[in-house]
């Protein structure tokens, strides 16, 4: 049943990237990938390796709509490797049969939590599609900007959808 | 073996990660290359045709743009006025000219793209060149039965060769932050740019006519080499892509049979 869930979740996650923000005439330095959500929706219950294959499968999707090669796959990997630390860091010990994720925590711990995730998937996602570190600047300002409305957008998502949790 | 199988079996979600980032890499280095690796365009008819379904209701959004795209360009072409100016590429008779709607196309990433819904059904070919009435957006590199991939001028490959009227030739290239301007490299130093200059592709003759791509804004002499650098604003708007058109060369048979090499 879960999985269905999820599916159908990540169906519309993709759905609203696609149908809504990829046009989304907000600036010339990157888009807001508003997908993210989904591996902050996630429960924490969810393994490992069911972890890297969401992600790989999630990144490869993205790759393929953004003709970005691996940009996005990459990102999404190491969004998810370095999620349980961070959750661990700031929000402290789960259980592991946890049926909840990130985005049922409340307004601030979610928006630490999404922030940190964020910018480290925006970092790799931009440096990847530059190619490495030539203009430094302008990635630095594509990176900052960039996470910065996705954030806004989690935060609205979050206010939308995990109304008895937000603080 | 029971050793190995153990080892597997402990390390199973590690060794899984380490074949994910693997493939990751492996087609994003594939990716670099203008040439496409056909390992990144599996299911790409797939995809565009996706892109297509979804662009249908967003072009509801863009009507009213695409209604003042074509109001301008009617107007023009009544009054006689620039567009159908000598230099303008449509008086080419060289080129028949395919149009092509936009599916999707990005201006914000450092390599941007363009899907346009017509391929080789329509007699599109890798390497012919697409622009839009204002002025030059890229060149062909990839195309199914019924979309082609676009690598426009907003590419870290995407560069072209651009010529100054009786000034001489340089090179296109965008910086990758604004849509809007580009820069011309490699004029040479005693044909000095002045603002108002008009910017022209300078492509193989497969590729497309000589058209409009910016005029120059500014330019600076480079103290090394002498030459001049000059910030070119783009004349075709990337921001908002509706119908393209793509060149292609008529006599295309007789400049192929030119270029067999003799044996």
């Amino acid at each position: 049943m879960s999985m269905v869930k999820n599916t159908v979740w990540l169906a519309l996650v993709l759905l609203v990237q696609w149908g809504l923000l990829q046009d989304l005439p907000l600036t010339v330095y990157g888009n807001p990938y508003l997908y993210l959500w989904f591996f902050l929706w996630l429960p924490f219950g969810v393994t490992r390796i069911g972890l890297y294959a969401i992600a790989f499968g999630v990144g490869s999707v993205m790759d393929a709509f953004e003709q970005s090669g691996g940009a996005h796959t990459l990102a999404c990997l190491t969004l998810v490797t370095v999620k349980p630390w961070v959750e661990n860091a700031l929000i402290g010990y789960r259980k592991s049969d946890d049926n909840e994720g990130v985005s049922h925590l409340a307004l601030a711990p979610y928006l630490t939590t999404s922030a940190v995730l964020v910018l480290l998937h925006h970092t790799v996602l931009f440096t990847a599609e530059n190619y490495g570190f030539g203009n430094p600047l302008l990635l630095f300002v594509r990176i900052l900007v960039s996470s910065l409305i996705t954030l806004i957008l989690l935060a609205i998502t979050h206010a939308l959808f995990s109304k008895k949790y937000a603080a | 073996m029971r050793q190995l199988i153990l080892f597997l079996a402990k390390y199973r979600s590690t060794l899984l990660l380490i074949v994910f980032v693997l493939i990751a890499l492996l087609r994003h280095s594939l990716k670099n290359p203008v040439a496409e690796h056909r390992l990144n365009n599996v299911g790409f008819g797939t995809i565009a045709s996706v892109h297509n379904g979804l662009s249908g209701w967003k072009q509801y959004w863009r009507l009213e743009a695409i209604n003042e795209e074509l109001a301008r360009e009617n107007a023009a072409l009544r009054s006689g006025g620039t567009r159908a100016s000598a230099n303008h590429f449509s008086n080419s008779t060289d080129y028949d000219f395919i149009p092509a709607r936009v599916v999707d196309y990005s201006y914000t990433k450092r390599n941007n793209y363009i899907i346009v819904h017509a391929g080789r059904r329509d007699g599109i070919q890798p390497g012919m060149g697409a622009m839009t009435p204002d002025g030059w957006v890229g060149s062909v590199v990839e195309v199914s039965d019924a979309y082609a991939h676009i690598i426009p001028v907003l590419h870290s490959k995407g560069n072209i060769g651009a010529r100054i009227p009786e000034k001489g030739l340089g090179e296109l290239r965008w910086d990758g932050s604004d849509p809007s301007w580009a820069t011309l490299i490699d004029i040479q130093r005693e044909n000095r740019p002045l603002p108002g200059d008009s910017v022209y592709s300078f492509t193989r003759t497969s590729v497309g006519p000589s058209t409009l791509t910016g005029t120059i804004v500014s330019a600076v002499q480079n103290s090394e080499d002498l030459t001049w650098t000059a910030k070119v604003a783009l004349s075709a708007d990337f921001k908002n892509m509706n119908w393209l058109y793509i060149s292609k060369l008529k006599d295309v048979a007789q400049l192929d049979s030119l270029q067999i090499p003799a044996l």
